[in-house]
Formats: structure tokens, sequence, C-alpha cells
């Protein structure tokens, strides 16, 4: 069901095209992506939350470290959780 | 005579001394920013203060004022980061350790503390925050003189 939903948004343009590059495997993706503020250091300074989601099923096997490519720009995975009930994942990413 | 507290005036005094300095190394200096500050304005470096303690005999306070540096830098990587974030901390430290007291604002004016933390989201920034406890007397019912 969650794929289905994915890709009706997809086909909305609702969708970030990636590619999740992790050992020798480089997979395109359709992802909801989100570039949010976030306080840091005690509300100090301002940062920039980006997280990538899509259906777990889509990114089975994403860990820490891997790269992901959205247009010119590449980010590195520092941290991914399981949200809802499991069947979508979140990845946050930093800027390399 | 200035009419601005010891307190106001130590503060503009610290202020005075690190700008040249931090502006060197290509960072910004903020005093109690009341927002927080932008990733394009990093580096930064924070001054704040915080309590200060009084203590009265007969007619003169005897002062202990808290100040803050907070060096901060973003880390583009894990050695340039830290080793900049320590420059700029270390070269502030240094100039403050050899002015003399604040120019004889102050008694003692000494480093007391120093803290170190690392928070991210999409850059990993770095924070190297020193304390300095600045003792002075001043007049008991004036704030602005000299005890």
């Amino acid at each position: 069901m969650i794929v289905q939903i994915y890709q009706a948004a997809a086909r909305a343009g609702l969708l970030k095209s990636v590619r999740w590059a992790s050992g020798r495997s480089n997979k395109a993706l359709q992802v909801e992506w989100r570039e949010t503020d976030e306080s840091l250091l005690g509300d100090l300074v301002v940062g920039t939350a980006i997280t990538m989601t899509c259906p777990t099923i889509e990114l089975d096997g994403i860990k820490q470290g891997d790269l992901i490519t959205a247009g010119q720009r590449k980010y590195r995975v520092r941290d991914v959780r399981q949200i809802q009930d499991g069947s979508e994942t979140r990845a946050t990413l930093s800027t390399i | 005579m200035s009419n601005l507290s010891l307190r106001e005036q130590i503060i503009q005094a610290t202020i005075n001394i690190i700008t040249p300095i931090a502006q060197s190394y290509g960072a910004y200096v903020f005093r109690s920013p009341a927002i927080a500050i932008q990733k394009n304005q990093l580096p930064a470096v924070i001054v704040t203060s915080d309590k200060m303690e009084v203590k009265i005999n007969n007619q003169i306070c005897s002062r202990d004022l808290t100040l803050r540096v907070i060096s901060i830098a973003p880390r583009t990587d894990d050695a340039s980061s830290d080793e900049l974030v320590d420059r700029i901390s270390t070269a502030l430290t240094k100039a403050l350790a050899q002015s003399d007291n604040l120019g004889g604002l102050c008694q003692t004016f000494a480093e007391t503390e120093v803290e170190y933390e690392v928070d991210e989201a999409d850059i990993a920034i770095v924070e190297l925050p020193v304390c300095f406890k600045a003792s002075f007397r001043t007049k008991r019912d004036d704030p602005s003189v000299k005890g």
C-alpha cells in the first residue's frame, strides 16, 4: 500500500529524484525530501535538517555513510530511522 | 568619567580586544545574540555575560563577573574545524591574558573553565566556550566608579 502511495505522489510530481550509492550499488529513488530549520548548540546557531523518506522496501540496506546525490549536490547519510509502522524509512543527511 | 557601570565597561573592553583578532580569522563577533545566528555567519565568536556575584564590605562592592567567550566553527572535515576553533579560541585567550586585567578595569581577569561541544544537522558545528572571571571593585553607591 505504501509503495502505491509513493508511486502516486511521484506521478503527481511531489517527490524528488535522487541516487543512492552504497558500495558498488547505485539506485535511483523517488523520495519525500525535506529541508527544515533546526536549532543547534542550544539555539546559538540555525542549521538545516535534511531528510529523505521513502518506503522501507526501497531503502533496504541503507546505512550511515552511504552517498546520496540530488541534482548536482552530494550528501552523506548520517542517521537512518524506520517511521510509522516501519513501512517507511527516513534518512537524515549531511552535506558534503 | 564614564557613567557606564564597570560591568558594562568590562564587557565592552573584552569585545574591543577580541574583535580584531576574531576578524583576522574571518569570524563574526556577536554580543549575546537574541536570535540564533545563521550558518553563513560562521565562524563566529559570541560573548555573553553570566551572573555577577556581589559582596558588600562597608562602602565597597566586590564583584565577580563571569564572561563566556564562545568560538564556533563549521566542521568541514574532522581536523580542520577543530583546529580552526582551537586557533581562534587560543588567540582570544592569549590576548585577554595579556590585556593587563582589561587595562586595569579589574583586579583579576582569569580563565576558569573550557568546554567543547559538537552538534550536527546538514553540517557539523564545533563550539568551544571559554569562561573568564572578572573580579573588580566598585563603590557601594555607584557601580560606575572603582572602589
